[in-house]
């Protein structure tokens, strides 16, 4: 197995210190789903050489030398492993259209064409796996027992399965012998720690950022299909009415919401289902609509997880209605 | 249910009895009593006459439904009164629109437009020619002293005349095999989309959906087969050809007022309220008490609280106002909410 | 008046609707967008009930009334009740597009396809109901506000509810088909 890299964040980091020159992504759309993206853009532009694989042409991949058209998982043969640990089989139904392939066989002709086809040698999908399988021997996550035959044969196979003739671990732990070094179960508390911007006089109110049940991430693919662009088509400032009268905002009022690290504009909804000192907006969108603009890059010690839900922000209403949502800038990128 | 009049209804019978009357008398008087009638097409006739009288009594119990009588009234009255001259260019580009070429049908799919524009088209060419020539209003003769010179007669006058074989004889001796083209295409088309649909399938029944597609097929293939016979089979199926044209043709008359056929009839009431809903834009629009948007004009909502107590319904409000005031959404969120609350009164909202 | 397609409806199996467990995930939206009586519209409805206070969201389908007033009100007789009690979208040829049924639906059900100006509404999945499946929408639901099967099988799995399928709005009474799950005791929802 390779060893630990780095996390999302802080391989952009040094890429903005210019540790990192090339870059090659499947699926990566840091300009929408990571915090503070004006530093992520100009991290993509010290980039001396970038390859970007997805299957729709994202928002980050504008920054590419390169694009190549990958597939989608209805596409390409493989595993998933579900939140249960369910090891399943994917199938593809179709075909990757024009000149578009499967991300494995992109990855294996670029390993040949760089001279390390001797470290890709797969035939199929089913050769990877079984890598896997080598790999994962002897881990918690032990995939050795696993194979493809096992997994269709049963409709899944839940890990660990450390054995060709072992069942699977439908429910893990049932044997009370846990993966510590003393075999218990450990509670890890975890010592509260304040938000890295608390607000203070110049940007008052806590920012928070997350999602609306039509989108999907950074919506690559969520954003092309007008029917779940109907009923959320752009993102809006949710805000208390306390903290609206405050500031004289009303609803559908377009405000714009300031960090020290950008600004940006949204149509207020006016709400009392949030915090009277918190206003949210949700992050699937790009370009002058993306609130990842405003967030702050400060990660988790531990889980190196962003602090997208806090920040510090100002509100500056801009006393304009905002027009009925418009379905089209769901697509509109930087 | 549909409080339709199943019984004789004796004002129907009245309206019928009129209209049939009128047609014989038209037929009298536009053949000039029955000189230019032509005898073959008496079969025809008696078909073309019942089918009068039967859409005009199926007209007639219709227009009774408190709904229909509503629009009906509102259309005349509208009509008839000033402010109706400023939508006459509406109506003539909604007339050519929608009912010459049924362009709202395009929006539901492509080939489904294709197709009933087809058999429509074709089937409204064909009756403009058929019903004056079994009425015996057009006819045709021979100019007087020539062979090969045609005369059109309209109601006995002479209005044209043209060369035995040039291209208006050869179109208007020919333009029901045009017709009878159009309409194949059309029902084909529709044909295809009722194998093919599966929500099509689920809900069609033989009677109202496929017979009416194969009343056409038939009427138009014999129609091209009479052709057919006498240009290339010297005659040999002309009596089977004439025989089941004729049957299938009287077939698709009498049936007119009883099944798919009588929406030709019933269309004409889509362009009332296209200019119901405009008029009624113009004198304002309600708005829902509850998501306070506009939703309907406020003519609509007052006729149809108006109509819905015609039905038997009673959607008034104890303290007032009623729930037809309200919009769709906001219908559904006031019952949300009631059901909402009743499970809040009664403490458990699971289980 | 109008025949009806001979099917094998199974009456044992019915529809029973919890709106207050809906969590506006608009899966049911999406399956409904499948069923081929309606070709790619979803005729379900999922909305908020009143976004500035709440994130109740609220799901409705046909409530296939006993008498329906959408087919009363319809000047074109484009709306049809079988004998299983379902009440079918708009016939194509007959209806003008005028929206009655639209307005006059005490449960805000029809939508008016603007372009196409034609009604089109939730007729029970009858290319799926009638040959004894269930609904898209009620296949797919993750929260169990939309459950189709039997009496006795909801009973159990909701010790505390009832069926309810009488509806008071203001004076008017309305029977339905199908059932809203109310606190036990209930025999009607006063919406008004
Ligand atoms: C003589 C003329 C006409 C004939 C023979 C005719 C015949 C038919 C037939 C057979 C169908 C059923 C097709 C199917 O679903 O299998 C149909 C549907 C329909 N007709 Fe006509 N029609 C005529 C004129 C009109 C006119 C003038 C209009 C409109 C203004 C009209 C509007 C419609 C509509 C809206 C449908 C439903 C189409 C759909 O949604 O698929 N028809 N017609
Ligand atoms: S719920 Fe509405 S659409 Fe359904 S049958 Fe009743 S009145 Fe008609
Ligand atoms: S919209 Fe169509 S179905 Fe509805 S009432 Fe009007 S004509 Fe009838």
């Amino acid at each position: 197995m390779p060893g630990k890299g780095l996390s999302a964040y802080e391989l952009v980091e040094a890429i903005h210190r210019g540790e990192i020159k090339g870059l090659l992504s499947i699926c990566f759309n840091p300009i929408v789903s990571l915090p503070n993206n004006n530093m992520v853009r100009e991290a993509l532009e010290k980039l001396e050489y970038y390859v970007a694989i997805d299957f729709f042409l994202n928002d980050t991949a504008r920054h590419a030398d390169v694009v190549l058209a990958g597939a989608l998982h209805e596409e390409e043969e493989g595993t998933g492993t579900t939140a249960e640990g369910r090891v399943v089989k994917i199938n593809p139904v179709v075909t990757p259209p024009g000149d578009a392939r499967t991300d494995a066989s992109i990855i294996i002709e670029l390993a040949h064409r760089l001279g390390a086809g001797d470290k890709f040698p797969y035939k199929k999908s089913e050769d990877i796996f079984n890598e896997l399988r080598v790999a994962s021997k002897g881990g918690t996550a032990d995939y050795f027992g696993i194979t493809y035959e096992k997994i269709v044969k049963n409709y899944g196979v839940f890990w660990p399965c450390p054995s060709l003739d072992h069942p699977g671990t439908p429910r893990l732990w049932e044997d009370r012998k846990f993966a510590t070094a003393d075999g218990k179960a450990h509670f890890n508390p975890a010592p509260y720690r304040p938000p890295s911007e608390p607000t203070d006089k110049d940007y008052p109110v806590v920012l928070t950022t997350g999602r609306v049940v039509s989108q999907y991430l950074s919506g690559t693919q969520t954003r092309r299909i007008g029917r779940l662009v109907d009923p959320y088509p752009e993102p809006l400032l949710e805000i208390h009415p306390s903290l609206a009268q405050q500031y004289g905002i009303k609803d559908r009022e377009i405000v714009k919401v300031k960090t020290r690290r950008g600004e940006a504009e949204f149509p207020a909804q006016v709400v009392t289902t949030i915090r009277k000192d918190t206003v949210f907006i949700p992050y699937h969108w790009a370009g002058p609509k993306s609130a990842n603009q405003l967030t702050i890059g400060t990660l988790d010690p531990i889980s190196k997880m962003p602090e997208f839900k806090v920040c510090a922000c100002q509100l500056i209403p801009t006393g304009v209605q905002a027009p009925p949502s418009s379905e089209s800038k769901a697509y509109q990128s930087a | 249910m549909f409080r339709i009049f199943y019984s004789l209804n004796r004002k129907a019978l009245i309206n019928a009895t009129i209209a049939m009357l009128l047609a014989i008398a038209l037929v009298y008087v536009g053949s000039r009593d029955l000189q230019n009638f032509d005898a073959a097409l008496i079969a025809y006739l008696f078909g073309t006459i019942f089918a009068v009288f039967g859409i005009m009594y199926r007209y007639s119990v219709w227009l009774q439904r408190p709904p229909t009588r509503l629009y009906w009234r509102r259309t005349w009255k509208f009509v008839f009164s000033k402010r109706f001259f400023p939508y006459l260019g509406f109506v003539i580009q909604q007339f050519v629109k929608n009912i010459m070429f049924q362009r709202f049908i395009y929006p539901r799919g492509r080939s489904r437009w294709w197709g009933h524009f087809l058999l429509a088209t074709g089937c409204m060419l064909a009756f403009m020619v058929t019903i004056p020539l079994t009425f015996g209003w057009i006819h045709f003769t021979l100019q007087p002293g020539t062979l090969d010179i045609y005369e059109a007669h309209v109601f006995g006058f002479h209005v044209a005349e043209f060369e035995l074989g040039g291209f208006i004889a050869f179109n208007a001796f020919h333009i029901l095999n045009w017709c009878s083209l159009l309409v194949i295409v059309g029902a084909v088309l529709m044909m295809r989309r009722r194998i093919k649909n599966g929500g099509l399938i689920a809900t069609q029944t033989f009677q109202d959906d496929w017979m009416p597609l194969i009343l056409l097929q038939a009427i138009s293939v014999t129609g091209l087969g009479l052709t057919f016979d006498y240009s290339f089979m010297q005659g040999k199926t002309f009596e089977f050809m004439s025989v089941t044209h004729a049957i299938t043709v009287i077939l698709f008359l009498v049936w007119i007022p009883f099944g798919k056929f009588f929406h030709i009839f019933q269309r004409p009431a889509q362009l009332g309220t296209n200019v119901y809903r405009k008029e009624g834009a113009r004198l304002g629009m309600a708005v829902c008490p509850h998501t306070g948007h506009e939703f309907a004009t406020q003519l609509h909502v007052n006729d149809l609280k108006k109509v819905t107590k015609e039905l038997d319904f009673n959607f008034d409000l104890e303290g007032g106002g009623s729930h037809l005031d309200y919009s769709p959404e906001g219908k559904r969120a006031a019952l949300a909410k009631a059901q909402f609350a009743a499970r809040e009164q009664q403490g458990q909202f699971f289980g | 008046m109008a025949s009806e397609p001979v099917k094998n409806f199974n009456q044992e199996m019915e529809f029973f609707v919890d709106m207050q467990r809906c969590i506006g995930c608009r899966a049911c939206e999406a399956a409904c967008a499948e069923c081929e009586t309606n070709g790619e519209e979803p005729m379900i409805h999922v909305n908020y009930v009143d976004r500035a206070h709440s994130v109740q969201t609220t799901v409705q389908v046909c409530m296939h009334c006993e008498d329906p007033a959408c087919a009363n009100v319809c000047p074109a007789d484009a709306i049809a009740k079988d004998s299983n009690g379902v009440v079918h979208s708009a016939n194509t040829s007959l209806c003008i597009g005028c929206s009655n049924c639209v307005m006059a639906c005490p449960f805000g059900v029809p939508k008016k396809m603007e372009a196409a100006e034609l009604m089109m509404k939730c007729n029970l999945c009858y290319d799926r109901t009638s040959i004894g499946k269930k609904p898209m929408c009620a296949t797919v639901c993750p929260s169990g506000a939309l459950y189709f099967g039997p009496r006795e099988e909801i009973q159990k799995k909701r010790p505390h509810s009832t069926p309810v399928n009488t509806f008071k709005f203001g004076n008017q009474t309305v029977n339905t088909k199908v059932y809203v799950m109310m606190p036990n005791g209930s025999t009607e929802l006063r919406v008004h």
